[in-house]
């Protein structure tokens, strides 16, 4: 798939960028080219500065120096405005679409040809996008019923419309099944075909080599890295992101014991609005991951919370060493051994504006070791506090250092010192390492398998396949609340993937 | 170096706008705003006498400040501080007779007590109805405001009304309800104590107990705090429970150190001022006890204000005012860098 990166024009050119926040240098004299009809894979950490990169070319932030070059013109101050009239477009993260709208009235938002896309029988140059580029999707259907897959074209969709002819996504397959994935390469490469210039900032290495032309990568904010995608190796670009040799992906693990944990018997959740899980059952045994795969949406929260305590079942029960702890709530479970790590770590597992002692005490408060009579002895908590801050290498924090003022990946390492500091029997993980660099991944991955090692448990709630895939002895499939199929460990990804796009085992 | 300056900036530029707009008005009014503002300084704090005054009407305002901050911080907006005093005040004269029969070192306790009580139970109407029914307790707090203070009124025209039946206000508690002069001939009395002690319970509770934190996380984030198996529902109810009873003490110190008859109009809103006091303090004890003891300071300094330079006490008002909007204009500030630094957070992700 890779094509041989010759001398194409450069559509844009960063120069000596620049960008301080605060005190951290975000983005230290960094040089960047992305060329039409090129893919052009932007590769880090987190923190490395690639989203703050492209925020730059696209107006988002302003550089404190450096110049921006699009199409031969230099821009002194680009805003978003500036940028999509010049022809940038950026399809983030986190969607922006207005989802009570249908697909041509989000197009047609922020478009000088608004009325074009708006009126059903006047949509011809929306209609031939869509047919060049094969972007299906129904312009009349509206957004919130739109699957995430089909969202995501939306966006590209109204970045085309503008006539954008550099395309900058960030993290595009991040929210997609590995279906959704095949079908959005598909459509980049044609894009490319047609001219488009394309940038993918991506935390996976596959993806980013086996579709991109050119590689670069950021490191602290500096260029680490920047060459044609034919000429380097996935080991060379992994060392390159973390700057050391990293172990290969499928780790070791324990055999399990033959002695159950946890059990869950056709555990279903009350209605809440969101998707519910119906009829879970399975059993864990000691030293075993059991890895719950699924596209995101298909009933995950609802039985992880159901796992956790913070939703009480509308039937099944749920045996923890075999005592029946379906009554408990959080605080009883954790008691009876069962520690779980939520998945927002922002919203569910931190208090953020309040100090690492505090966040600490959320987590472990049902099991008392802080109290002396009514009172918080803030001695021991201040010292379980250094300790966890020490084991887990989270640098720079003290007991008094706010939650937020820590960096997605140490807030996460927190997180897991502070359950794994309950001393729990079975750990219910979910997505642990959502949004986290490389080196975090593998730090919380080796925990979880050193909890099995010590004869713990883990139920591993992920909606990232690869590390489901990694890490667990069974993988249940999760589909519309059921689980649909079961694998176990050595399982092709392609049928699991299969499995979680359709409901069916293959 | 730069941003400090600016922040600084930020942060004064309200409170010098007002106090320029003040003397603006001061001179509008045909009077002399240095004469004025020097009034003001000495009506408050110029002396013993000033100085009691001035703690005398912080007190109630430190007392419901402090209510106001418990339920704050859990999350829940109690705005209903002033249809608590009035209710903690009623219940100390409904039961005064009974109360007075009690020897004199129980007397006061009991009271206290009763009053606690009283709001207590008051706060927690709303905390029900906003855990069962939903509704918001920003609102149905006002509500219960306006029918404390119309239950008040009516009491002192029928069921409590003095015993000669002339005068729309109540007896005059017994002797034994009477807290004690600290410093006659001044009027400082034995409430201000209370409310010091107050001070260090609230802090005690609020940062050094279980149930104080658990309060707190709810507040800060009701999802974490429900992921933590906290029950948000139990805080909310604490927290209510707890802020009525202060304001209802705030009623009760009032009555049984200044008032001594409880009357229509008993409290002139020391239960919004005590929310200034509050987010004035921000949210935390030691800082109410100063946002209480300014307010305070201004209420006395107004009086000598109006009598010595002629300017009109609602001019304090006007003070306040510009008080609480520099304070809200802080907050939004703070609430603004600190969304940045999560946005920029999400944005890692």
């Amino acid at each position: 798939m890779q094509r041989n990166a010759e001398i194409l024009a450069a559509l844009l050119q960063l120069k000596d960028i620049t960008r301080d926040f605060g005190t951290v240098r975000a983005l230290d004299g960094v040089c960047f080219e992305a060329a039409a009809g090129e893919v052009h894979a932007l590769l880090g950490e987190n923190g490395a500065g690639k989203t703050t990169l492209m925020n730059v070319a696209f107006g988002f932030v302003r550089p404190d120096c450096g110049e921006i070059v699009f199409d031969g013109r230099r821009y002194t101050a680009m805003t978003p405005q500036v940028a999509m009239a010049a022809g940038i477009g950026m399809v983030h993260q986190h969607f922006k679409l207005v989802e009570e709208f249908t697909v041509a009235e989000n197009v047609a938002l922020g478009s000088s040809d608004y009325r074009e896309a708006l009126r059903p029988s006047d949509r011809s140059r929306l209609k031939s996008i869509i047919r060049a580029t094969g972007l299906e999707v129904d312009p009349s259907a509206v957004v919130e019923d739109l699957p995430v897959g089909l969202r995501q074209r939306v966006e590209i969709l109204k970045a085309l419309f503008r006539g954008s002819r550099l395309l900058i996504l960030d993290e595009p397959t991040a929210v997609l099944t590995p279906r959704e994935t095949e079908d959005l390469f598909r459509v980049l490469l044609r894009l490319r075909e047609q001219g488009t210039g394309i940038v993918l900032i991506t935390h996976k290495l596959d993806e980013a080599l086996s579709l991109s032309d050119r590689v670069t990568v950021l490191r602290n904010g500096k260029t680490v890295l920047s060459r044609p995608a034919a000429e380097v190796t996935q080991a060379e670009v992994a060392s390159a992101m973390v700057g050391r040799e990293l172990d290969s992906g499928a780790r070791d693990l324990p055999t399990p014991q033959e002695d159950i944990l946890l059990e869950a018997r056709g555990l279903s959740s009350p209605e809440t609005g969101q998707q519910p899980a119906q009829e879970i059952s399975f059993a864990l045994r000691a030293g075993e991951i059991l890895g719950i795969a699924g596209v995101e949406g298909n009933g995950q929260t609802a039985l992880a919370d159901l796992l956790a305590g913070v939703l009480a079942p509308a039937s099944g029960s749920l045996l923890l060493a075999g005592r029946d702890v379906s009554r408990e709530g959080v605080a009883g479970r954790l008691r009876a051994g069962l520690a779980h790590i939520p998945g927002d770590r922002q919203t569910q597992a931190l208090l953020l504006e309040f100090p690492l002692r505090e966040n600490l005490l959320l987590g472990r408060w049902p099991l008392g070791e802080f109290l002396r009579g009514p009172f918080l002895d803030v001695g021991a908590l201040s010292l379980s506090t250094r300790e966890a801050i020490e084991a887990y290498g989270i640098r720079g924090a003290t007991v008094q250092t706010p939650a937020m003022s820590l960096s997605g990946g140490n807030q996460q390492r927190f997180v897991v010192a502070r359950q794994m500091g309950a001393k729990p029997r079975v750990i219910v993980a979910v997505n642990p390492t959502r949004g986290l660099d490389v080196g975090a991944i593998e730090y919380v991955h080796a925990r979880l398998v050193e909890h099995c090692e010590r004869g713990g448990a883990v139920v591993l709630i992920s909606t990232d396949l690869d590390e489901v895939l990694a890490l667990s002895h069974r993988i249940l499939v999760l589909y519309r609340g059921r689980v649909a199929a079961e694998y176990p460990r050595g399982a092709r990804r392609e049928d699991v993937g299969l499995a979680m796009a359709t409901g069916r085992a293959a | 170096m730069r941003e400090r300056t600016r922040e600084l900036a930020g942060t004064l530029v309200f409170p010098l706008a007002g106090l320029a707009l003040i003397a603006g008005i001061i001179l509008l009014g045909g009077k002399s705003p240095a004469q004025g503002f020097a009034a003001l300084i000495s009506g408050s704090l110029g002396g013993a006498f000033a100085l009691a005054e001035t703690a005398i009407r912080a007190c109630p305002l430190l007392l419901a400040g402090l209510g106001v901050t418990v339920a704050f911080r859990a999350g829940v907006w109690n705005i209903g501080a002033e249809g608590q005093i009035y209710i903690g005040a009623l219940a100390v004269v409904a039961l005064a007779p009974a109360l007075g029969m009690l020897p004199a070192p129980l007397a006061v306790p009991a009271a206290l007590l009763v009053a606690a009580a009283a709001g207590g139970v008051w706060a927690w109407v709303p905390a029900f109805l906003r855990t069962r029914r939903g509704v918001q307790e920003v609102i149905s707090t006002i509500m219960l405001n306006f029918i404390a203070i119309q239950l008040v009124s009516w009491c002192v025209h029928g069921p409590l009304k003095e015993s000669t039946g002339q005068f729309p206000y109540s007896n005059e508690i017994p002797a034994a309800l009477m807290l004690p002069r600290l410093l006659p001939p001044t009027r400082l009395h034995l409430g201000v104590v209370f409310a010091l002690a107050a001070v260090a319970v609230v802090w005690v509770f609020l940062f050094r107990t279980l149930r104080g934190f658990q309060l707190r996380a709810v507040g800060a984030s009701p999802e974490a705090a429900l992921h933590a198996g906290i029950r948000t529902e139990r805080s909310v109810w604490s927290a209510m429970a707890i802020s009525g009873a202060l304001a209802g003490i705030a009623g009760a110190v009032q009555l049984m150190g200044v008032s001594h008859i409880l009357f229509e109009k008993f409290s002139p809103g020391y239960g919004y001022t005590a929310i200034a006091a509050a987010l004035l303090g921000g949210l935390h004890p030691v800082g109410v006890t100063l946002s209480a003891g300014l307010l305070g300071a201004l209420e006395a300094g107004a009086s000598a204000m109006q009598r010595e330079a002629g300017v009109s006490t609602v001019i304090v008002y006007l003070v306040q005012g510009v008080i609480i909007l520099s304070v809200a204009h802080q907050a939004a500030r703070r609430r603004a860098v600190t969304e940045a630094i999560r946005q920029r957070g999400a944005q890692e992700v």
